[in-house]
């Protein structure tokens, strides 16, 4: 009988650094006129498996979503927010899983992580936006490790890019899962535009799996997010199809 | 109702030297097999880099194939790609049109714009465009089978006066016909008077809204051939076993093996900035279909009596020609395929078989 392909992902070197979680329910936050740019780019097939848990997919061709949002509110204040993702298939549902997140506010890195697991360090987050383009970079220790620009902007069609939920690895009552969280995007603007990512895999602990092949798309946004109840949650160890549960 | 089978050609890992000529060559014979047991269609699709999925990129030469093997099977592409970056529209024409003489007049043709970045992206296609470039190809393909010489000026396509050959043996030229997977494509299709080629593993309610729609809006159409092609055909996944629950153990191999990799593929809306709603494909359907209902609705896996009833369905529905995929990664073994075309044949065909006073009528 033929194999379907999963990832290769190394689950309990990553449970070192998976925040705790208490409930799949916290107490949800809703963040008003978020701006947000989304590059999602190919990269590299292969060696990408290694990106994804044994227990999702890998999708074909490989490919990743960096996120660079600026909270311009927030019950903690204001926070800049990167997110750097990978694409996978959790049963037959297009999804992300967070490799890595950078938030330059220690309250809200304290939040995102216990409340929906994101693996959160500390990150200088920069959003600048111009009529023709928009920039953002996470810096650490005065070193940019990703830049992200958004060129040739132009308004995109419609009033919403196609999100999909991020899983996150994390452990609730010290058991590992892989969290599902669906984010409720409202889009009052929205462009489209060419792209450049630059990102230090040393740097980020993502060695040369993570290498940006072939842009597909990169877009900027306002928003209004509202960040509730995790949606579903998978056994990492077991495949998504036979683990999948949906929060009640 | 007629029937007919579709190949993608999907070929496991590991790949061998000699895999993917067994299963093309599989499918071969089981083409000859499916004609001498009265199946009258056989498809191919066009897929490019859907690794085991679909190794059927050239499809217009497995039909050739095809063709060359066989005497009254209609050959239908199912479908040709109508971008530029794949092949100008001259090239379809040709390719059509040779295809049209080898077959002795039996080509249909399908045609549509692909619903994957996995493909589209590998020819750096912009999937945004591909619906006014398959208009325009739609357009002018007739156009350059019939007229004698032919030149054109458009957004996508120009070329200046030439004689395009050969010309296709059927006259006035091949029937034409639109793949329709997204919600609203059977509009399109309807509307300039060419088939509804159904390849959406929607339920059985969503199709018939599909069906209703598109029989509405062909009534007003203006073809983009010589003639109107109304015929709407479906999709679906057969493995007939006199034992029902071997079938569905057998035949839900086929499903198991189809979804999974159909979905790991990179499908438009997941990687572009576009409008909602402008694509939805085979892809949701089947995401879709995953994630909940009655699997068994309207399946051809099943004993003969299970097959007859739902086939009945689609029938009752309109449905003019049900397209059966036989395999998937070659889950099922060759002569076990053939096995399941033999019963079909012997069992189900006779409760779909035409009443002379309705033949004679068409």
């Amino acid at each position: 009988m033929p194999m379907h392909r999963y990832g290769t992902g190394d689950i309990k070197a990553w449970l070192a650094a998976a925040p705790a979680i208490h409930t799949l329910k916290p107490e949800p936050w809703t963040l008003k006129g978020v701006r947000t740019l989304e590059a999602r780019c190919e990269i590299d097939d292969v060696p990408a498996d290694v990106l994804v848990p044994p227990s999702l997919r890998p999708c074909m061709p490989a490919y990743c979503s960096i996120v660079v949002s600026c909270v311009p509110e927030s019950p903690v204040g204001p926070f800049g927010l990167a997110e750097i993702r990978v694409a996978a298939r959790v049963g037959p549902r297009p999804t992300f899983f967070l490799l890595r997140s950078f938030c330059d506010n220690e309250a809200a890195r304290k939040e995102l992580a216990a409340r929906w697991g994101y693996r959160v360090d500390a990150g200088d987050v920069s959003l600048k936006e111009l009529h023709y383009q928009a920039h953002g970079t996470v810096e650490i220790g005065g070193k940019i490790v990703l830049d992200v620009l958004l060129s040739h902007r132009e308004p995109l069609p419609g009033t919403r890019f196609n999100q999909l939920p991020t899983v996150n690895l994390a452990k609730l009552d010290g058991k590992p899962i892989l969290a599902g969280l669906s984010i409720e995007s409202n889009f009052s603007a929205n462009d489209k535009g060419r792209q450049k990512i630059t990102l230090d895999g040393e740097a980020l602990g993502l060695g040369r799996a993570l290498r940006p092949l072939n842009p597909m798309a990169a877009t900027v946004g306002v928003t209004d997010w509202v960040m509730g109840a995790l949606e579903f949650t998978v056994d990492p160890a077991r495949p998504a199809e036979e683990s999948m549960a949906f929060v009640a | 109702m007629k029937f007919g089978i579709a190949f993608q050609l999907s070929v496991p890992r590991p790949w061998t030297r000699e895999s993917e000529r067994t299963v093309f060559m599989n499918a071969l014979e089981q083409v000859k097999v499916a004609e001498e047991l009265g199946f009258e269609y056989v498809w191919a699709t066009e897929h490019h880099f859907l690794e085991e999925y679909s190794h059927s990129s050239s499809p217009e030469i497995f039909l050739t194939a095809a063709a060359m093997v066989t005497k009254k099977i209609r050959i239908g592409h199912a479908i040709v790609v109508c971008v530029p970056e794949y092949a100008s529209p001259i090239r379809i024409a040709e390719r059509t049109a040779t295809m049209d003489i080898f077959s002795g007049g039996r080509l249909e043709v399908g045609t549509g714009r692909s619903a994957t970045w996995t493909e589209l992206g590998g020819f750096r296609v912009d999937p945004d465009l591909t619906k006014k470039t398959w208009d325009e190809y739609v357009h002018v393909i007739p156009r350059m089978w019939m007229e004698e010489r032919f030149s054109y000026e458009g957004q996508f396509f120009s070329m200046p006066q030439r004689t395009i050959l050969p010309k296709p043996y059927q006259k006035p030229h091949p029937p034409m016909w639109v793949a329709v997977s997204s919600a609203g494509t059977e509009l399109d299709a309807a509307e300039r008077g060419m088939g509804s080629l159904g390849i959406s593993f929607a339920p059985m309610a969503q199709q018939e809204q599909v069906l209703k729609r598109y029989r509405k809006t062909i009534q007003n159409c203006e073809p983009v051939g010589a003639f109107v092609n109304n015929r709407v055909a479906t999709i679906n996944f057969l493995y007939c076993h006199e034992d029902d629950k071997v079938a569905q153990q057998v035949g839900g191999g086929i499903t198991s093996m189809f979804q999974p990799l159909a979905v790991q593929f990179l499908h438009n809306p997941e990687a572009l900035p576009s409008k909602p709603g402008a694509h939805g494909g085979l892809l949701s359907a089947l995401r879709a279909q995953l994630a909940g209902g009655n699997p068994r609705e309207g399946s051809a896996i099943g004993d003969p009596q299970h097959i007859v009833r739902e086939l009945k369905k689609w029938e009752g529905m309109g449905v003019d020609i049900i397209n059966f995929m036989l395999n998937c990664v070659e889950v099922v073994p060759h002569e076990q395929v053939v096995a399941s075309l033999r019963l079909f044949a012997k069992e189900v065909m006779p409760h779909f078989q035409q009443s002379p006073a309705k033949a004679a009528a068409e």
